[in-house]
């Protein structure tokens, strides 16, 4: 009998090791770093990135920032390396492990247009002709043009135009696009 | 901030240390008590264990494939 | 005795028949349980695949966005197809090998009816954007934990047949049972806990979690259905039992702490990325001494791989065992990870291990354990061997050519000078040539969920004797 409980405490302890190495040690390190940092996150940017999780953009998108000499980030104007300060803790963590998009740490610096990402949104090929990205039409309402006076549409190239109607986009559009817009990397770095 | 990173980087050093002290230290007791317990003493024993009386070595199972009936060859 | 049906058969306890009689009900409600959420998986994979390269395709509905089913497609192939059928060839072997009757069989069956019901209230939460959001947990905490408990609930099984057992020694193959069994209910409780809610501590959970949930649930199990099935079906011991602790040690030792090297690049501190990277490379001890283990065992037996249906599945997966967990190796280098990491050569490796190894050495489980189970036969060699070639190509067509875009398109990441957007078209060929090997690999499915169907109602013709036993057993003993 004295084998089996050896047994089962080797199991045991070998993953008890690795779990407090690699959860509980890098939360005693990095969780003082992110104590005290003003962040500052309005209504509009958690709902945004709460529907940022729901349509799972962290499939294709990464945020996280590779230094500068470590692949082509930098070179890319995707800003400086990310550091566990950027995050304004907003969980769960959208890091990502997939570039079939680009890196959107940086997305409101480089595209600060709220237009073109209400376009971008509801017809990615719209805007990037070559584009693999999926559209997100329930994010946007389709009404008459004459309905909803003093509003005004979403500007679609003529190709992608719905005659006598217009496009609006609805709060999640803009709680998702507020969410976009906040994200900038082009702030200096705490280190 | 170069002074707390450098506490928190000689702070991992050490509690590495520790760490694979206290596992080297425990594999080494481990291994010991293994070795004089006598479980090495006859190690492959325990490669007879799939094998039964019903179903013995020596003797291929699962051979579906077998039959002649298959004539077209596939691999 | 002319036949070895069970009327006729020694069904003293402990006989090979009487363990196989009470493993039955519970071995095939969650076998079977697996095929369909493998069928299902599979549907979503193709839906996922395809609006890789048509993205407008189904664009309208929201619960089939890209986003949507992808998780989905990952989270019923591992928690349901995997796992499930996983945990019933674990409860089969250990039955097996401990000599002992599968205990606590009603509990076992109500709790794969309640790991059933989790997924599908799983699924219509992912499809209705109730995600938690983390690659490998999108089931929210609460579906994750019934399903967790469930799977700790057969854990208490196999820990009542490992303290019951009526042999003296332990083979290879329970030590890794065992060990999936107490490592998968650890890593779905601490991964469910809300102690991770900072945004950076909570990746490296994430990946922690995801990399074990690979290395410490399926690959224990899958090395145990290796540790048993090739020496049983070549009739042959393996070859050395000291090799296969080493293995064993050198797997609980090292695949713990791989999961950082998802990170290489993230804003992790280092050390703890360098730390994974250490292990990932170390894992090449307990890789190597798998190979040489499996590969001494069968040398010279490459007749009983053709004859055996069971085998050639087993040998394909322990082979790309030891392809993907060395290229793994590889990939956790820096220079190397600087290329490949965040491009599709990562998902083609991640299809390796998970349907390559493991979806192969399920399959060929089944194989084995079904007719033994049912007492019955396949109903067709021919639908088993075309059930294997569409697979095998299938992921071979699906992941070989998929690597090599993944890597030409990290190339052209890190070249400053190509448009972002060249590095996306340049691999929609690669994407489309996974949409064709996607069909394929789901024709074979739909092959093998009608060859399960056949053998489990028991329909279609009865041999005397069925032919994937051992038909020469009673020449052979008497």
């Amino acid at each position: 009998m004295i084998r089996n409980w050896i047994l089962l405490f080797g199991i045991v302890a070998m993953f008890a090791a690795a779990m407090v190495g690699l959860t509980i040690l890098p939360k005693i390190v990095v969780d003082p770093r992110v104590e005290e940092v003003d962040f500052g996150n309005t209504f509009e940017i958690v709902q945004g990135h709460a529907i940022y999780v729901r349509e799972g953009c962290i499939y294709c998108h990464s945020m996280q920032v590779r230094p500068e000499g470590f692949g082509a980030d930098f070179e890319r104007g995707w800003g400086r390396a990310s550091e566990v300060e950027d995050y304004r803790n907003l969980t769960p963590h959208l890091l990502g492990t997939m570039r079939t998009g680009p890196d959107l740490s940086n997305i409101g610096a480089r595209q600060p247009s709220a237009d073109w990402h209400y376009t971008h949104l509801f017809q990615p090929r719209s805007m990037l002709p070559g584009s693999i990205m999926p559209p997100y039409p329930w994010l946007f309402e389709v009404v008459n043009e004459d309905a909803r006076p003093g509003r005004q549409g979403i500007n679609l190239p003529e190709a992608y135009r719905i005659p006598g109607k217009k496009v609006l986009p609805t709060d999640e559009a803009r709680y998702l696009v507020a969410f976009l817009l906040s994200l900038n990397q082009e702030t200096p770095g705490v280190d | 901030m170069l002074l707390e990173q450098s506490i928190s980087v000689s702070a991992g050093i050490w509690i590495l240390l520790l760490f694979s002290l206290l596992i080297i230290v425990s594999g080494i007791a481990l291994f010991s008590w293994a070795w004089l317990s006598g479980q090495f003493d006859d190690i492959n024993k325990g490669a007879q264990l799939p094998f039964t009386e019903e179903e013995p070595a020596g003797e291929p199972t699962d051979q579906l494939f077998k039959p002649e009936e298959e004539t077209h060859s596939d691999k | 005795m002319s036949t070895t049906h069970f009327s006729e058969i020694d069904s003293s306890a402990q006989s090979i028949r009487f363990l196989d009689e009470k493993a039955r009900n519970v071995v095939l409600f969650l076998i079977v349980s697996g095929v369909f959420w493998l069928l299902f998986g599979s549907l979503l994979a193709l839906l996922a695949s395809i609006k890789m390269h048509a993205p407008d395709w189904l664009g309208q509905w929201s619960f089939l966005t890209f986003g949507r089913v992808r998780p989905l497609h990952l989270n019923t192939m591992v928690y349901g197809w995997a796992s499930m059928t996983g945990a019933g060839v674990a409860l089969w072997l250990l039955s097996r090998m401990l000599r002992v009757a599968i205990p606590m069989r009603p509990y076992i069956a109500g709790v794969t009816v309640i790991w059933n019901l989790a997924l599908v209230v799983g699924s219509f939460q992912i499809l209705a954007g109730y995600t938690r959001g983390i690659e490998w947990l999108e089931f929210p905490v609460s579906t994750m934990i019934v399903i967790v408990w469930c799977i700790l609930v057969i854990g208490i099984a196999a820990m009542l047949m490992l303290f019951n057992r009526n042999v003296q020694t332990l083979y290879v193959s329970v030590w890794y049972l065992i060990a999936a069994f107490l490592w998968l209910p650890l890593l779905g409780g601490v991964s469910s806990l809300p102690i991770f809610n900072t945004p950076t501590v909570q990746a490296g959970m994430n990946w922690w979690f995801a990399h074990n949930a690979l290395g410490l649930w399926f690959t224990p199990i899958g090395l145990a259905a290796a540790y048993y099935f090739i020496p049983k079906v070549i009739g042959r011991p393996i070859y050395s039992y000291g090799l296969s602790l080493l293995g064993f040690w050198g797997l609980a030792l090292f695949y713990n702490w791989n999961g950082f090297h998802h990170l290489i690049g993230s804003p992790l501190p280092t050390w703890f990325i360098t730390i994974s990277i250490a292990a990932s490379v170390m894992m090449i001890i307990p890789v190597i001494v798998v190979a040489v283990n499996h590969h001494m065992t069968i040398v010279g037996s490459f007749s009983a791989v053709k004859y055996s249906p069971t085998l050639r599945f087993v040998v394909f997966a322990a082979m790309s065992y030891t392809f993907v967990s060395l290229q793994g190796s590889i990939q956790a280098l820096r220079s190397v990870n600087e290329v490949i990491h965040f491009t599709h050569f990562v998902v083609a490796h991640a299809h390796i291990g998970m349907y390559a190894f493991v979806t192969m050495m399920l399959f060929g489980s089944c194989y084995y354990i079904l007719p033994r189970l049912t007492n019955w036969e396949w109903q067709s060699g021919k639908l088993i061997k075309l059930h294997f070639w569409l697979t095998a190509l299938g992921i071979i067509l699906y992941t070989f050519p998929l690597q090599v875009g993944g890597v030409l398109q990290g190339l052209a990441m890190n070249n400053p000078d190509i448009t972002f957007s060249d590095t996306v078209t340049m691999t929609i060929p690669y994407l489309i040539t996974r949409s064709v090997a996607g069909v394929m690999l789901t024709a074979g499915h739909l092959i093998f969920a009608y060859l399960v169907i056949r053998i489990v109602a028991r329909v279609g013709l009865r041999p005397a004797v069925p032919e994937s036993w051992n038909p020469k057993l009673e020449e052979a003993r008497s």
